[in-house]
């Protein structure tokens, strides 16, 4: 039932785990997807104490980027925490696998999402300093020629 | 581990993974380049076409932050630091990346650290994604942080001081 997640849980071999703690606050850690059952959707998770985790809503977040922050990719499983038998089991209730087209779906939910924000403020478009965009380019460009 | 150790995580990964709470109280997280700020507190921009992140704070302003992702840091012994916080979602739009010290440096970070980025200024990029320099500015005030020194999460963690988590220098 849940095999297109565990095909991607398994490509990126851990995930960010996010539970929420008992004082509301959301919290995070690493666990390996090694273990996730694709007919259950349930993964064992590690989850110390000191986080004080609570049985509720929890996602699993794979992401990776290169060494030049580029190439990124992500995914996101949403679902519940429970404490069984002293053990926290995450259990998927959501995933929707990564277009193909990912990236032209990003940019035209952003434009769109972009102009509601705008029309519900009444706002027009505003303009970008561009100028100063380039000036931090170059000033970028120029740390990292220096640094090489 | 030390704060220092921990501010050098923070200060070099390229990316940290963000949750705020859902209207249904569930978490949602994205991975982001924070950039921390001599009075303790975190800045986080996002564009106004990827919102979500702001209507979430404004509701409930419950975060955190995970620093855990060390491709391309450099870091020769990676290690792990949760940042647990109350954010601030300003309603004021920012178009020009000089108009504040920290912005400017944080974009500056960015830039040097994503070359490829720079595209989203090129005369394709704009037209594109007019959006991605239109954009929201995140503060997150820090109220517990705790590190993984080996980035090991399955030993319990250390508390570090949040008093002594700001940038130095």
């Amino acid at each position: 039932m849940w095999d297109d997640a565990a095909k991607w849980l398994n490509k990126f071999g851990e995930a960010v785990l996010t539970v929420i703690d008992t004082n509301g606050y959301p919290a995070s850690v690493r666990v390996s997807t090694s273990g996730y059952d694709r007919a259950s959707g349930e993964l064992a998770v590690s989850l110390p104490a000191e986080i004080d985790g609570a049985n509720g809503p929890a996602s699993l977040l794979c992401h990776s980027h290169d060494e030049k922050l580029w190439s990124l990719q992500m995914i996101t499983i949403n679902g519940t925490v429970q404490q069984r038998d002293g053990a926290w089991i995450f259990r998927t209730e959501s995933f929707t696998p990564p277009s193909k087209l990912a990236v032209l779906d990003f940019i035209r939910n952003a434009r769109r999402s972009a102009q509601k924000y705008l029309d519900k403020r009444g706002l027009p478009r505003p303009q970008v300093n561009w100028a100063e965009v380039k000036e931090v380019q170059r000033r970028a460009k120029a740390a990292r020629t220096a640094k090489t | 581990m030390s704060t220092s150790a921990a501010l050098d995580i923070i200060d070099r990964y390229f990316t940290c993974e963000f949750t705020t709470l859902s209207r249904a109280g569930s978490p949602v997280t994205w991975p982001v380049s924070p950039r921390l700020q001599a009075d303790g507190r975190f800045l986080l921009t996002t564009s106004i076409g990827m919102p979500q992140k702001a209507f979430n704070i404004r509701r409930n302003p419950k975060v955190s932050l995970l620093f855990s992702e060390p491709t391309g840091s450099g870091v020769a012994q990676p290690a792990a630091v949760l940042i647990q916080g109350d954010a601030i979602a300003e309603d004021r739009i920012v178009t020009d990346v000089s108009s504040d010290p920290d912005l400017a440096a944080l974009m500056e970070t960015v830039s040097k650290r994503q070359p490829a980025g720079a595209f989203w200024s090129t005369w394709l990029g704009k037209r594109l994604m007019w959006p991605y320099y239109v954009r929201l500015l995140i503060y997150v005030t820090p109220r517990r942080a705790l590190s993984w020194p080996t980035r090991d999460f399955t030993r319990p963690p250390e508390e570090l001081d949040v008093t002594e988590v700001h940038r130095v220098g």
